[in-house]
């Protein structure tokens, strides 16, 4: 346990903190970069998975997909654009929207295709086109599912960018690699800690907008409701 | 593929070490997730912190903790050890929702059924409750399992061999093949052993065959 | 025999689920507890074999209070019979039948063939003994349900809306095959039902409740029919006959249901 005591000195210095380097910047540009990639990785997912919601079709590429991604080793992945893209920002990039993609579909594929049939079938009723259907119905009523997908892809992402500093001079993995080079104990557990904290965090955010967006949907879902 | 031809030997003995990794914490997840799994589905109290314990437990990346453990737990920092504690606290925080979930499951008809016919507790526990909830437990430790082979590949980052050794030293040494190599070695354990574990569940729950659904 | 000492059950909300009951059902004989949904039937027959512990009184078998004996035990010498069979999924047929006698430690040969017999002895093939509960319909469940609860040989059966979620058709078959059995061996059932032509057709006597448990009339169908004790008892009675003020007729050896215009209905037994 002495070692957290290390760790937490390591994390007292402000000289740490600072600079261009420092575990400010660190930050910022692992959540950048995080950020990046989930963005990215909805561009291509979200539209396919409303899609495949929507019309019902492709629904076993979904589960196929999110099943081969849990046996993708993430390390395979990051080395693998790391010997073809070099060893700038775009391996790491690439690798992580490739991880990003299923949870972020699957979120858009289950939230749209769980909207109970009736109220598709009033709003299609009372005139609305495909197009309004799937903007002002389906899209609002899975937003909580949805972001529950966003949830998980930033989560793994969060995670993974840890490992993209073995391959790109990028994040809070930084530290890790380094320590492990140069036996800085205190190092390592001082940035394990703070990828933890933030994961954490990240977690705790999303859970809350996800709670409050499921309040959104049942609220608006609530009146409707009775009146069919 | 001359690259697997020449280097086979390697290849089966990273295989091997792999296997040896990637077996006990799956074991370790579903025995120890069970008796948790059974409290957090009879206790809603309980429940709701395991819940969220474990999913916390979960969102803690993978690198830092096989960092965190040989410091806090004194291991050495390159020991299996490492690995496997790593990987069972992981299997654990993903298998104890899956067991709430298969023993919530179980229809409480059944039960009062099975009570009212006189089982036991115990009777009722090992004769239905654990195969009612057998189906959901194995979906849970499938999950489990392949991504337990996929993560055990990190251990090579902090020098634990594996066939993640063929994705870091491929990496190193720049060789696409190697890499490839790795990748595909891996997801066809991951491939294997989920078949195994479905094979298994057949033969133990002959009763969820597609064919015998009316 | 059956004694039901005024007992009541009221659950920790406040709820009186039964009040100051008390009944005495006969040896060998088919009592029909009979009443709308909350009446507190249920509740009852689950008293019998401590599914349901009574906030006060006692329930007796054969003279001796039931809240000394083991409660598994006592369980395993009842037959009990629920609305959708409550078979075990995951056991096939014949072991659904034999659990009982297994639960006992009794596993051999003997008793897989007497469970064959049984499944004979409710009308089913033996050949269907090593599906799953699953594979059958409804009508064959219940009745794998009824060979379970005999499997023990117990001298009581309770039967609780065995044959609610059946089809009319398949259920007056199952009456009628339930009627037979009892013919032929002569148990103490204790059956629940909401359904007052089922109960009259199966039970020697009927208990017609009214919510919390509360005797509104009891006697034999003849008596039941011929005299409501009032108009809570021929509502009841009427309300399931199609609103027909009917009475009954004792022509000989036979008793005929016959509604206001003189036309025949039915025979009692």
């Amino acid at each position: 346990m002495k070692i957290l005591g290390q760790a937490l000195q390591w994390l007292s210095d402000p000289q740490v903190w600072g600079g261009v380097e420092g575990l400010w910047a660190r930050i910022g540009e692992h959540l950048g970069v995080s950020a990046l990639t989930v963005l990215l990785a909805a561009v291509i997912a979200w539209p396919l998975g409303v899609w495949i919601g929507h019309t019902g079709r492709g629904a076993g590429i979904v589960g196929a997909l999110t099943g081969a991604a849990r046996a993708l080793p993430t390390l395979g992945l990051l080395t693998l654009f790391g010997l073809l893209l070099g060893i700038g920002l775009g391996a790491p990039v690439v690798a992580l929207v490739i991880l990003a993609i299923p949870s972020l579909l699957a979120g858009a594929h289950a939230g749209v295709s769980a909207v109970d049939r009736t109220v598709i079938d009033a709003a299609r009723s009372i005139g609305m086109s495909t197009h309004q259907l799937v903007w002002e119905v389906e899209i609002p009523l899975a937003a909580p599912v949805i972001v529950g997908g966003v949830r998980t892809a930033m989560l793994q992402v969060i995670s993974t960018t840890t490992l993209a500093a073995y391959t790109a001079d990028v994040g809070l993995g930084r530290y890790l690699f380094s320590g492990l080079k140069t036996k800085n104990y205190a190092m390592m557990m001082g940035a394990s800690l703070v990828v933890v904290v933030l994961t954490i965090l990240a977690d705790l955010g999303f859970s809350v907008v996800q709670r409050w967006l499921t309040r959104r949907t049942h609220q608006l879902s609530r009146c409707p409701a009775g009146e069919y | 593929m001359t690259w697997v031809l020449n280097n086979l030997d390697q290849i089966r003995t990273l295989l091997a070490a792999h296997l040896l990794l990637c077996l006990p914490p799956i074991v370790v997840s579903l025995l120890a997730a069970l008796p948790i799994g059974v409290l957090t589905a009879r206790r809603p109290g309980i429940g709701r912190f395991v819940r969220t314990a474990s999913s916390t437990l979960y969102a803690v990346p993978a690198l830092p903790l096989l960092i965190a453990i040989p410091l806090l737990f004194g291991f050495p920092l390159r020991s299996t050890a490492t690995v496997i504690t790593a990987l069972s606290i992981y299997g654990v925080a993903l298998m104890v929702g899956s067991t709430a979930d298969a023993f919530s499951s179980v229809d409480p008809m059944i039960r009062q059924a099975a009570v009212a016919v006189g089982y036991s507790r115990t009777a009722l526990f090992w004769a239905v409750d654990l195969p009612l909830a057998g189906p959901v437990l194995l979906a849970g430790l499938r999950v489990v399992a392949v991504s337990t082979v996929s993560l055990v590949t990190i251990g090579a980052l902090i020098g634990v061999s594996g066939l993640g050794t063929l994705l870091t030293d491929g990496f190193q040494r720049g060789i696409l093949a190697e890499v490839l190599t790795g990748i595909a070695a891996t997801v066809v354990v991951a491939v294997v052993i989920d078949g195994l574990l479905l094979a298994i569940g057949r033969l133990l729950m002959p009763w969820t065959l597609k064919d015998v659904a009316r | 025999m059956i004694e039901f000492e005024s007992v009541s059950k009221i659950y920790p909300s406040g709820a009186i689920a039964v009040e100051e009951f008390s009944l005495l059902i006969p040896s060998h004989s088919v009592c029909t507890l009979v009443g709308s949904s909350g009446c507190g039937k249920t509740t009852l027959l689950r008293m019998v074999n401590r599914m349901v512990t009574p906030s006060s009184g006692r329930v007796l078998i054969d003279s001796e209070d039931i809240a000394a004996a083991d409660a598994v035990e006592l369980r395993r010498s009842i037959g009990y019979v629920l609305q959708s069979g409550g078979l075990l999924p995951h056991r096939t047929i014949l072991d659904n039948v034999i659990t009982v006698p297994v639960l006992k430690g009794r596993k051999g040969s003997a008793t897989r063939a007497h469970g064959l017999e049984l499944l004979e002895l409710v009308g089913l093939d033996p050949a269907i003994a090593t599906r799953y509960p699953a594979q059958l319909s409804g009508g064959q469940q219940q009745r794998v349900g009824v060979a379970r609860a005999l499997a023990a040989d117990p001298n009581i059966l309770l039967m609780d809306e065995p044959f609610g979620a059946v089809d009319p058709i398949i259920r007056r078959e199952l009456q009628t095959e339930l009627t037979r059995l009892q013919t032929e061996l002569g148990k103490t059932i204790v059956f629940v039902t909401h359904d007052i032509d089922e109960a009259f057709r199966l039970g020697d006597q009927v208990v017609v409740l009214r919510s919390g448990g509360h005797i509104a009339q009891q006697g034999t169908p003849e008596e039941i029919t011929s005299a409501p004790a009032d108009s809570f008892v021929s509502d009841f009675v009427g309300a399931d006959l199609g609103g027909r003020r009917l009475h009954a007729i004792t022509e000989s050896d036979r008793t005929v249901i016959v509604d206001a215009d003189g036309k025949p209905l039915g025979v009692l037994r």
